[in-house]
């Protein structure tokens, strides 16, 4: 994939039954900072600077790699409800994380699942991607649940269980949650 | 069967407080507020407590139901209101299928 179609692509929206995933853009840096500083939100997540021109930058730097994807959740009207993203893509050996996963507490129950399968889409369907790694905090339990339910578990240390997908776990989660996306057959989410 | 599939929401029930903060727990009766305005548990909650159901009841009863239902989920007067009409809402899905 060239330089040139992967901003084609951040350009975009991912389009599910309910929700976007769109590229995050300056103007997000409020919300995205509301976020990761709710006490409720960020026990499990890295720390963030909480100066608003830095958090500009950094969505500015995020945009301009052309190995990652930082993504707002956000519902039909563009009423946001998260974030989501695709990182440290590595396109020849077909790797990839995925995580920077934070939703607004009262997100509709869809949200979780439909921002999941949008970035597998992404990454398996489109990128064809062939592997994603994650992690998650281990007394983030609601997290680990969620995701043991469908990846393939590669170690679980004190305090961390770190994880993989790989396109077998995609299509089990397409499967459990058929209900939740239009992936009958592959890539038939449509890119607006 | 009613009583059966009660006893699997309780162990779903179970695994899910396993999760939840102290202040976030379910109680084990038939009345408890599953999902809705009153619900204890928020959204990734209720979609585990639904995975880790789904997949009792296939395996106690053997057949594949799908309990992981946009619609179902959403509504106002969902089948996950309370532990009874989810209750009802699995056994009806078990006759459907039998």
């Amino acid at each position: 994939m060239t330089d040139q179609e992967i901003y084609a692509l951040k350009n975009q929206n991912l389009v599910g039954k309910n929700i976007n995933l769109r590229i995050a853009n300056p103007k997000d840096a409020a919300f995205i900072l509301e976020l990761r500083l709710n006490p409720l939100l960020n026990k499990f997540i890295g720390e963030t600077d909480p100066n608003i021109e830095n958090q500009k930058n950094w969505i500015n730097n995020s945009y301009n790699k052309t190995n990652e994807f930082h993504f707002i959740i956000e519902d039909k009207n563009g009423l946001p409800f998260g974030t989501i993203a695709l990182y440290d893509i590595d396109y020849k050996l077909g790797v990839a994380e995925w995580g920077r996963w934070v939703l607004k507490p009262g997100s509709p129950v869809y949200c979780s699942i439909e921002s999941n399968v949008l970035v597998f889409h992404l990454a398996f369907d489109i990128l064809k991607l062939k592997k994603l790694i994650g992690g998650a905090n281990n007394e983030n339990k609601k997290v680990v649940s969620f995701h043991k339910s469908y990846v393939s578990i590669s170690s679980v240390t004190d305090k961390h269980t770190w994880f993989y997908v790989e396109d077998s776990n995609y299509k089990k989660f397409l499967k459990t949650f058929k209900d939740f996306h239009l992936i009958p057959i592959k890539n038939n989410i449509k890119i607006s | 069967m009613r009583n059966k599939i009660i006893e699997l929401i309780y162990t779903s029930i179970d695994e899910l407080n396993e999760q939840n903060e102290a202040d976030s727990q379910l109680t084990k009766t038939e009345s408890t507020i599953i999902f809705g305005k009153d619900s204890n548990i928020d959204s990734l909650g209720l979609v585990n407590l639904i995975v880790s159901l789904e997949q009792y009841v296939n395996d106690e009863f053997n057949v594949e139901i799908s309990l992981a239902d946009e619609r179902a989920m959403s509504q106002e007067n969902s089948p996950f209101s309370t532990v009874s009409t989810l209750a009802s809402y699995i056994e009806e899905l078990l006759k459907t299928q039998s």
